[in-house]
């Protein structure tokens, strides 16, 4: 009894409570939130594909690059293989013996005919008073004169210097 | 409330003093600040530990470490020069470098050596004791066979033998094999020149060498996209050289058959432009093959015609000739009376080859018919001094100035300590030491109206990047007047005549000028002559009104015949004749050139 009575008083001078009106509201609409991780993930796999695709094709040059390398590499030695080869087979005792086979003599003296009203010269063109065997005579004149530097005779030589 | 002492309730039972619980706590506290502490004192020397190291590793270090990190991670591949190649003038290939394969071994991680040697033996064609002594051996790096052709290397790669690796290398190929062998010389194991042109511009020939720094992946293999530095390798320069590999051919050939023929000892012939000093072809035998350089033998390896001295006898009476024609003590047409024999000195009488009555004989005479005393009468008229400076002039007593390593000066006594006899000796050759080019320099200076053009073998190099450079000429020197060429080439000319000593030189189709020589050789071991060795030499040019081409040609000790009219002057014939073939030059005789 007393307790109540105790109470009573405190109850009395408790303030009155101005409580917000409760109004209604539009429910709130929930956005999905699947599509933007889906695309989320598409965006970072994409990226993520899209430089291993990068990378693998800039691998794919250089693994490329260095095939390419080493089969110019190996043409090079291939043509240098067949040079000596060549330079073998021109070599001028394997033609003399080659010749000697095919039962060949070599060439008699030489036979110079002037034609009627032609100038002289001392000298005859490459081939016109000499033996066969006798390319590039022209160039054995010995002065400078020769156009040994004419033409480019180093193709190969300069192909190779290039970086 | 507290209550009274003595009140007749229960004491509780004693408490424990409550004052022992504070102290505890305090202790507790005591400890845990001493962890703390002491956790903080250790992260701080933790941290200073690694702090310190970090310095070290970072600053102090951070430079071997570096090079550690590299060398683990990078590899440094060598990448040789590819050395040059020599041409002859018509840029025919004499010397190139070719790929080659070298097997080495590491002897600890081979298994079964003997084994091993039997099989690489068989592979290599080398000698199983060989491989075996050489597997053997106590290092960790051996070689086992260099400079292999491509394809063996592949066969031995093929083996898979533990211990035994293939690698790249380079092998110097001469395609032609023995031509000019002497002057090209070789190189090497290690592709460095040793002799001839190899040796002489083996530093434009070499190249540079280059690298290339690849990162590897733990496999050792290059990671292609990985880093690389390049350092390119500069290919050595090639080489045009004046020599054309034909008449080369074409002289040695003939050489071969002379020195064969004549059971010599050894031969030489030069051949050579008298406008430009270019040396068309230098022989020498005996020959070997620079392909295979281990068969070869030194005597073989030697070039003769600018390493060997010998007394040029009869064609030495070209100088005189000509010092006397220059100074006006005879023409081609003064006459003189000829006896066999001229005592110059008191104790010494020189005599001609042959005995005969005295006879009336112009100059022109005395050279044709290579007379001995004639000549030396000149000479006395000449007088010493003027005899030693037209030897000089020649070129006598010093280098041509040949771009060949090894070449002799010969040997020309000053003329202030020539004895008495000495101006007969010199007159005609003997008492005086040249080489077979020194010899062709002389001719080919009466060839070229008395300029002294120095002989050279180089026409032009060919740097890494194509470009074509000429090769430097030196100015000619004039020794005579061309009126004084003219007359001795005119006088020349009768040597190869009817009556001269030297008609088995005479072409069919050019006119030819020269001189025979036939001299007895000095004895190495002590003064005075080798019985019965004889040096047979003809030196000459054609076509003589307009010279195209010197040719020397000297047989060393012929024992069937020693006379060079006999001996040289057909091998002067052969190669003469080819090589004006060679050089396109038309027939100066119109009576037998066109039939």
């Amino acid at each position: 009894m007393s307790t109540s009575t105790a109470r009573a008083p405190r109850q009395a001078h408790r303030p009155q409570l101005q409580l917000p009106r409760l109004r209604a509201v539009a429910p709130i609409s929930r956005v999905p939130r699947l599509p933007f991780l889906l695309l989320t993930i598409a965006a970072i796999v994409a990226g993520v594909f899209g430089l291993v695709a990068l990378n693998v094709s800039v691998n794919q040059q250089s693994f490329r690059i260095s095939e390419l390398q080493r089969e110019t590499r190996l043409a090079e030695t291939r043509w240098t293989a067949l040079q000596a080869d060549v330079d073998r087979l021109k070599a001028p005792a394997r033609i003399a013996r080659a010749a000697k086979e095919a039962r060949l003599a070599p060439a008699g003296r030489p036979r110079v005919v002037k034609w009627p009203g032609a100038r002289g010269r001392d000298v005859a063109s490459p081939g016109a008073a000499s033996s066969p065997a006798a390319p590039g005579a022209g160039l054995a004149r010995g002065d400078d004169d020769s156009g040994w530097t004419a033409g480019d005779p180093f193709p190969l030589k300069r192909y190779l210097a290039e970086p | 409330m507290p209550q009274a002492k003595g009140s007749g309730r229960k004491r509780p039972p004693p408490r424990r003093p409550p004052q022992r619980r504070p102290p505890r706590r305090r202790r507790r506290r005591v400890n845990g600040r001493r962890r703390l502490l002491a956790l903080l004192i250790l992260s701080l020397l933790a941290f200073l530990a690694i702090s310190g190291r970090l310095v070290v590793l970072q600053v102090f270090d951070a430079g071997s470490l570096d090079q550690a990190a590299a060398r683990q991670r990078l590899m440094v591949v060598d990448l040789p020069a590819t050395r040059g190649r020599i041409f002859d003038r018509s840029l025919n290939d004499l010397a190139l470098s070719v790929p080659a394969r070298a097997i080495w071994a590491d002897p600890h991680l081979v298994k079964d050596k003997q084994r091993t040697a039997a099989r690489l033996a068989r592979a290599l064609g080398i000698r199983k004791k060989t491989l075996a002594e050489r597997l053997a051996s106590r290092g960790r790096f051996v070689y086992l066979a260099r400079r292999l052709p491509k394809m063996r290397g592949d066969v031995v790669q093929r083996m898979n033998l533990p211990g035994v690796f293939v690698q790249g290398d380079v092998a110097r190929r001469y395609p032609a094999g023995p031509v000019a062998a002497q002057v090209l010389g070789f190189v090497d194991v290690e592709g460095h020149g040793q002799a001839g042109i190899e040796q002489q511009y083996d530093g434009l020939l070499r190249g540079q060498a280059g690298k290339i720094q690849l990162e590897r992946d733990p496999q050792g293999r290059a990671i292609p996209q990985g880093r690389r530095n390049l350092e390119p390798a500069v290919p050595g320069t090639d080489l045009v050289l004046t020599l054309d590999q034909h008449l080369q051919y074409v002289t040695e050939q003939a050489l071969a058959r002379a020195v064969g023929q004549h059971r010599a000892k050894a031969g030489s012939v030069v051949v050579m432009v008298p406008r430009t000093g270019e040396i068309l072809a230098m022989a020498n035998m005996p020959t070997f093959d620079p392909n295979r350089i281990a068969a070869s033998k030194p005597e073989a390896r030697k070039n003769r015609a600018i390493a060997d001295m010998f007394e040029p006898g009869s064609t030495n009476k070209t100088i005189t000739a000509a010092a006397a024609l220059q100074h006006g003590i005879v023409t081609p047409r003064t006459e003189t009376i000829v006896p066999d024999n001229i005592p110059l000195c008191p104790e010494k009488t020189f005599r001609d080859s042959h005995s005969h009555a005295p006879e009336l004989m112009t100059f022109a005479d005395i050279v044709a018919k290579s007379s001995n005393v004639g000549t030396i009468m000149a000479a006395r008229d000449l007088g010493r001094d003027r005899l030693y400076k037209a030897e000089l002039d020649f070129g006598y007593g010093r280098r041509s100035g040949v771009d060949l390593p090894g070449e002799s000066p010969g040997i020309l006594r000053p003329a202030q300590s020539w004895y008495c006899t000495d101006l007969g000796t010199n007159a005609i050759g003997q008492g005086v030491a040249v080489t077979v080019l020194q010899m062709a320099s002389v001719y080919a200076t009466v060839a070229n109206n008395g300029v002294l053009r120095a002989p050279t073998l180089l026409r032009g190099t060919v740097d890494a990047r194509g470009r074509v450079a000429k090769a430097d000429r030196r100015p000619g020197r004039r020794v005579l007047s061309v009126r004084t060429a003219r007359s001795l080439s005119r006088i020349l000319e009768g040597v190869v005549k009817e009556g001269g000593t030297g008609t088995m030189a005479a072409l069919e189709d050019w006119r030819v000028a020269g001189k025979t020589g036939t001299a007895r050789k000095p004895d190495p071991n002590r003064r005075g002559y080798l019985p019965g060795a004889y040096v047979g030499s003809f030196i000459g040019f054609a076509p003589a009104e307009r010279p195209a081409v010197v040719v020397a040609v000297v047989i060393d000790q012929p024992t069937r015949g020693y006379y060079g009219g006999s001996v040289a002057a057909p091998v002067f014939k052969e190669v003469t004749s080819a090589a004006l073939r060679r050089l396109g030059v038309v027939p100066t005789l119109p009576a037998k050139a066109v039939r």
